[in-house]
C-alpha cells in the first residue's frame, strides 16, 4: 500500500518512520517483513548494527533510489566499470572516510545492492593508480613489515629475475 | 553535522575488503596493495588476484588519434607501473601465475622478467604477424619448458592492409605457433566479435595441423576454408567457433561427407548472406554426427521456405542425437509473392516443439522490393547489431545490440521510436531508411 510506513529502529535507539517500499530496497528488512508478518505501523524494527546518523543517511539514499530499477544480478565477468558513479550519489558520498566505511557496513548488513555497489566503487575508485605508499597515506595504514623482512622480499624477487 | 567515525580501511572485515577489490583489475589490486602491509600483502596473493592479469590498458579509441577496426585500442601499462610489475609484484607471484594477457610493446619485458612456472594461457593483443613469428623463436623469451607449458593461446593481430604480405605472415605465424608450442589444446585468432581477420588457408603449408588442438576460435574467409580446418588436420578438435565472411559454392572440390565424431561444439557466424545453405551448411552439419551444442547465426536466400522451427527439426535437429543446447539468429530472405509467405503466426507454429526455449519471429513482406524476410532467434539475442527492423519489432531488450538499422516501407511512428529506444539501451551507431512521412 502506497505511502504505508514502518519504523525502524538505530543500535543508539531513535526511531525513524519509513515508507514501507523505499525501507524493502534492504533485503534485510523486506525478508525481515515477509517472515514475521510486521505490518502494523506500531511495529518498530530493531537494526543493532547501524547507528542513527548512519541509518539516517541510508534512508535518504533509498529515498532517493526509491523508483531506481532493481539492480542486475551479480556477473562476474561484467567490466570492471567505475565511472559509473551518478553525480548525485557522487555528492551524496562527499563524506568522511569513517562515515563511507560506515554506510558500505550498514549497505551490507541490510543487504543494499544498490548502496553497496556505489560506496564500494568510491572506495575503488580512492584505491585505483596509488602506490602502496599513496595507499597507507590516504588509509592511514601502517607499514607493518619490518626492514629484514623488506629485504627479505628484496632478495627473493631478485633471485626470481635472475633465474 | 555527523560524527566523524573512526574506523578505517583497515578494519574493515577480510569479506568487504574483497567485495570493494571486486571493482578493480587484478593488475590494479596488485599494483596498489601489494606490500601495503601483511594484512594487505596476505589478501592480494590469493589466486583469485594472481591467476590471472591483463597487463595492458584498453582506451575507448574516441579519447586518441588511431585508426583502428575496434572501438577500443590496447594500449601498454604506464611505464612506472609496468615497471613496478616487472621488478617487483611478477617476480613475487611468479609461480602463481596461470594466464597472462600482454600487449606488443610490453610483451618482451614481462615474459623476460621472471620465470612462470604455471603459466598455462597467454593472450597476445594489438601485436603484428612478423613481431609475434619474432617472438616465438626466440628462445630466450619462449623457453623450451614454456612452450610445453603453454596449452592455450590467444592472439589478437593488427590486420595487415597489404593482403598477399599478409597471407603470407599469417600462414607463417599459424604454422609456427603448431611447431611452438607442442601441447597447444586452445587457439583463438583475433576472437573479439569486431575483428575483422578472415583467413584463406587454402595455401597454407601442410605443417598447419596439431594432433593436441582441442578448440579453435577463428574468422575464415571462405566455406572452403572452413572444410580445409575440417579435413583431418586437427583430429582432436572438440569445440569450433568460426566465422566465414562468405559461403557460396565453389569449383574446388573438398571433402564435405566425412563425419566428425569428436566435434561437440560448433558456432557458424556468416557475415555475407549466402545462398548455399541447403547446399554446403546443412551436409557441414550433417557430419557432426555427436554435436551436443550448436550456435548458428546467419542469413540465406531461400527459394521454397523459410528456414523456420520444421526446417531447423528437419535438417539439423533431426540428425544430432546428442544435442543439448541450440541458439539461433537466422534471417531468411525469399524473393516470392505475398500470397506464398506463412504469417507470424505459422512461423511461431513451427517453434512450438522447442521446448524451453524463448523463440522470437519476425516476418515482412517488402512490396518495392519485392522479397520477404523472416528473422527468427533464440532470445537472449547475442548479436553486436541488429539489422532491417520494421514496424513488426516485436521489443525486448538487446543489452549486447550496438547498433541498428531500421527499415520500413511504412512510415515510422513516435511510438515505434520509444520502442527501440527501450529495446536498444547501449546502441551507439543507428540508421534510419523510410521515405514515408509519418501520420
Amino acid at each position: 500500500m502506497a505511502g504505508h510506513k514502518i519504523k525502524l529502529q538505530s543500535s543508539d535507539g531513535d526511531t525513524f518512520d519509513v515508507e514501507v517500499e523505499i525501507a524493502k530496497q534492504s533485503a534485510t528488512i523486506k525478508t525481515m517483513l515477509e517472515d514475521l508478518g510486521m505490518d502494523e505501523e506500531e511495529d518498530v524494527i530493531p537494526l543493532p548494527n547501524v547507528n542513527s546518523a548512519i541509518l539516517k543517511k541510508v534512508i535518504q539514499w533509498a529515498t532517493h533510489h526509491k523508483d531506481d530499477p532493481p539492480p542486475p544480478e551479480d556477473d562476474e565477468n561484467r567490466e570492471k566499470n567505475t565511472n559509473d558513479i551518478s553525480s548525485w550519489d557522487q555528492d551524496f558520498l562527499k563524506v568522511d572516510q569513517g562515515t563511507l566505511f560506515e554506510l558500505i557496513l550498514a549497505a551490507n548488513y541490510l543487504d543494499i545492492k544498490g548502496l553497496l555497489d556505489v560506496t564500494c566503487k568510491t572506495v575503488a575508485n580512492m584505491i585505483k593508480g596509488k602506490t602502496p605508499e599513496e595507499i597507507r597515506r590516504t588509509f592511514n595504514i601502517k607499514n607493518d613489515f619490518t626492514p629484514q623482512e623488506e629485504e627479505q622480499i628484496k632478495k627473493e624477487n631478485e633471485w626470481c629475475e635472475e633465474k | 553535522m555527523m560524527n566523524s567515525s573512526l574506523i578505517q580501511l583497515n578494519d574493515l572485515p577480510t569479506e568487504i575488503v574483497l567485495i570493494i577489490l571486486k571493482y578493480l583489475s587484478n593488475v590494479d589490486v596488485l599494483y596498489s596493495l601489494m606490500g601495503v602491509n601483511k594484512r594487505f600483502n596476505k589478501i592480494v596473493h590469493n589466486h583469485t588476484f594472481t591467476d590471472h592479469l591483463d597487463l595492458f590498458r584498453i582506451v575507448p579509441k574516441h579519447l586518441i588519434e588511431m585508426i583502428s577496426t575496434s572501438k577500443y585500442c590496447i594500449l601498454p601499462l604506464l611505464d612506472p607501473i609496468l615497471g613496478r610489475f616487472c621488478s617487483e609484484i611478477l617476480p613475487e607471484i611468479h609461480d602463481k601465475i596461470k594466464f597472462l594477457n600482454l600487449e606488443s610493446f610490453s610483451m618482451e619485458r614481462v615474459l623476460l622478467a621472471t620465470t612462470y612456472p604455471d603459466l598455462f594461457g597467454l593472450g597476445l593483443y594489438g601485436i603484428e604477424g612478423e613481431t609475434a613469428i619474432d617472438l616465438f623463436s626466440d628462445p630466450n623469451i619462449f623457453t623450451y619448458s614454456l612452450k610445453n607449458q603453454v596449452s592455450s593461446l590467444v592472439i589478437d593481430m593488427n590486420i595487415n592492409t597489404n593482403e598477399t604480405l599478409a597471407d603470407d605472415i599469417y600462414a607463417l605465424l599459424l604454422t609456427r605457433i603448431f611447431t611452438t608450442f607442442r601441447n597447444l589444446r586452445l587457439l583463438a585468432v583475433n576472437p573479439s566479435p569486431v575483428s575483422y581477420l578472415y583467413l584463406s588457408i587454402n595455401n597454407f603449408p601442410s605443417t598447419f595441423n596439431s594432433s593436441t588442438l582441442v578448440e579453435l576460435y577463428v574468422g575464415l574467409s571462405s566455406f572452403n576454408d572452413c572444410l580445409l580446418i575440417l579435413d583431418g588436420r586437427f583430429n582432436q578438435l572438440s569445440i569450433f567457433h568460426v566465422k566465414i565472411e562468405t559461403i557460396r559454392c565453389s569449383s574446388l572440390l573438398i571433402n564435405n561427407k566425412e563425419k566428425l565424431p569428436n566435434l561437440k561444439s560448433f558456432a557458424l557466424y556468416t557475415v555475407y548472406c549466402t545462398n548455399s545453405y541447403n547446399e554446403l551448411i546443412v551436409p557441414l552439419l550433417h557430419r557432426m554426427t555427436n554435436l551436443e551444442r550448436l550456435d548458428l547465426s546467419f542469413a540465406g536466400y531461400v527459394t521454397k521456405s523459410f528456414i523456420d522451427g520444421n526446417n531447423l527439426k528437419q535438417n539439423i535437429i533431426y540428425h544430432m542425437a546428442l544435442l543439448k543446447k541450440l541458439t539461433f539468429n537466422i534471417r531468411s530472405f525469399w524473393f516470392d509473392s505475398p500470397m506464398n509467405i506463412p504469417s507470424n503466426e505459422d512461423i511461431q507454429q513451427a517453434f512450438k516443439d522447442f521446448k524451453d526455449m524463448h523463440i522470437i519471429s519476425c516476418v515482412d513482406y517488402f512490396q518495392k522490393r519485392k522479397y520477404s524476410q523472416c528473422l527468427v532467434y533464440s532470445y537472449p539475442y547475442k548479436l553486436q547489431h541488429y539489422h532491417e527492423i520494421t514496424n513488426q519489432f516485436p521489443g525486448g531488450l538487446f543489452t549486447c545490440v550496438h547498433e541498428v538499422i531500421l527499415y520500413d516501407e511504412y512510415p515510422f511512428e513516435h511510438e515505434f521510436f520509444l520502442r527501440i529506444a527501450r529495446s536498444f539501451p547501449l546502441v551507439e551507431k543507428l540508421t534510419l531508411i523510410n521515405k514515408k512521412k509519418k501520420n
